[in-house]
């Protein structure tokens, strides 16, 4: 008998080589970060102290905006490709759930190590070890909601929502987050924050997911 | 019905509804294990809606239903993603259901070994009819629901879509298929349910 673990890494496994046969996510993502972090250092001017202090908010504002159409891999793409009924078939939902969640988690840390590093190449910014460590956990917790709302905007094909519904989930993210990785606060609190979110997030998504895949 | 009494599909006053509209009215409908049943019907009688139900991926209005065991909803050239290969895709579902070592020999009888490795967006719409049929047999569901599974094959496909059906029996599944080309599946069919309008009607078996 096939274990859960086991199907969801199945499934993580099979997003992963959809990314490495179509690059959607690479296509779609890499761009708008080096865009959207250009484009915040020319918004906010030459003096460097701004764009120090501002490195880390920048970096997760990317992020958290990356997750938008990173959510069409949850189910939109599924259905539109004539997959989403055999997978909820095919697996359980926590299988699909989690594998969906690793799956997203690699790609929005993928997103942040990038902004972090062009911020850092760019703004002449820095991060901390609690830093990468929040960057890990808010990309952890970004992902579940995604996944979620990825969901639901996948039953009801009203992709327009998405933003509006995703963004204000991932706010504790960008907040916690960025002060984790801000240089001189004490991340402590913040790391802990992250962590109650991932746990609020993932229940919230392992709860729900099983009524939202149901017809 | 089974020797034990067990059926593989429960359906029971089923119905579907999309707003105000009518998809189906409400139905009883039971299949044994290890038979095939065609729902045949004009465009819009509610053939999909039923085997959706069915299969559990669209929720029914009113009614019950049961199926002790995996269901599966597959139309025609579903199953794949357009950027896996046939391979992967096939061997994907394999695993899902623990049966890797069935993944090559589905390849291989629905003719699709030589084309095992290219994309699916660069194969035929009967090629990835087949591919369909592939998924649906290393799936080793309870019930497969096939909808229009010989749309786009050749004469050849519709044969082999046959043996698909044929060899999902043998392993114990109960198959629904809508289709409006019953000359081959006709042949492996144990019955047949025609819809009209949404109204289940007297077979014309």
């Amino acid at each position: 008998m096939v274990s859960v673990v086991s199907r969801a890494t199945r499934v993580a496994l099979r997003e992963m080589a959809l990314e490495a046969g179509a690059r959607e996510a690479a296509t779609v993502v890499a761009p708008f970060v080096v865009a959207t972090v250009v484009l915040a250092g020319l918004g906010l001017g030459p003096r460097p102290d701004v764009l120090r202090s501002a490195a880390p908010g920048v970096s997760w504002l990317v992020v958290v905006f990356a997750a938008v159409p990173l959510a069409r891999s949850v189910a939109a793409a599924e259905r539109e490709e004539g997959c989403w009924d055999l997978l909820r078939g095919l697996a359980p939902a926590s299988a699909l759930l989690w594998g969906k969640v690793a799956a997203l988690w690699v790609w929005l840390a993928a997103a942040w190590a990038v902004a972090t590093l062009l911020t850092a190449a760019l703004f002449n910014a820095s991060t901390t070890a609690m830093g990468a460590l929040g960057g890990g956990l808010g990309a952890l917790g970004l992902a579940g909601v995604t996944v979620l709302f990825g969901a639901i905007i996948g039953a009801q094909r009203r992709s327009g929502m998405l933003a509006v519904l995703l963004l204000p989930a991932g706010l504790p993210a960008l907040l916690a987050g960025t002060q984790a990785s801000t240089p001189g606060v004490d991340a402590g609190a913040w790391i802990a924050l992250l962590v109650a979110y991932d746990l609020i997030t993932l229940a919230v998504a392992w709860a729900a997911f099983p009524v939202l895949l149901e017809g | 019905m089974s020797a034990d009494g067990a059926m593989s599909l429960s359906l029971e006053c089923v119905s579907c509804c999309f707003g105000p509209t009518v998809a189906l009215a409400p139905l009883t409908l039971r299949m044994s294990p290890g038979t095939v049943c065609l729902v045949t019907g004009a465009n819009g009688s509610g053939k999909t809606s039923l085997l959706r139900v069915a299969a559990g991926v669209t929720r029914p209005t009113t009614g019950s239903r049961r199926v002790p065991g995996m269901a599966v909803y597959l139309r025609s050239g579903d199953g794949a993603r357009a950027f896996q290969t046939p391979r992967q895709a096939i061997r994907f579902v394999g695993g899902m259901r623990d049966s890797p070592g069935s993944v090559e020999e589905a390849l291989a009888l629905l003719g699709l070994s030589d084309i095992a490795d290219r994309r699916v967006r660069e194969l035929s719409a009967g090629q990835r009819a087949r591919v369909t049929l592939a998924v649906a047999l290393v799936c080793r569901p309870a019930l497969a629901c096939l909808d229009e599974p010989t749309a786009h094959l050749d004469a050849e496909g519709s044969v082999l879509a046959g043996e698909v059906l044929s060899r999902l029996v043998g392993d114990g599944a109960a198959v629904l298929v809508a289709t409006h080309d019953d000359r081959v599946l006709g042949k492996v069919a144990d019955s047949r349910v025609h819809l009209r309008d949404g109204v289940l009607q007297a077979a014309p078996w």
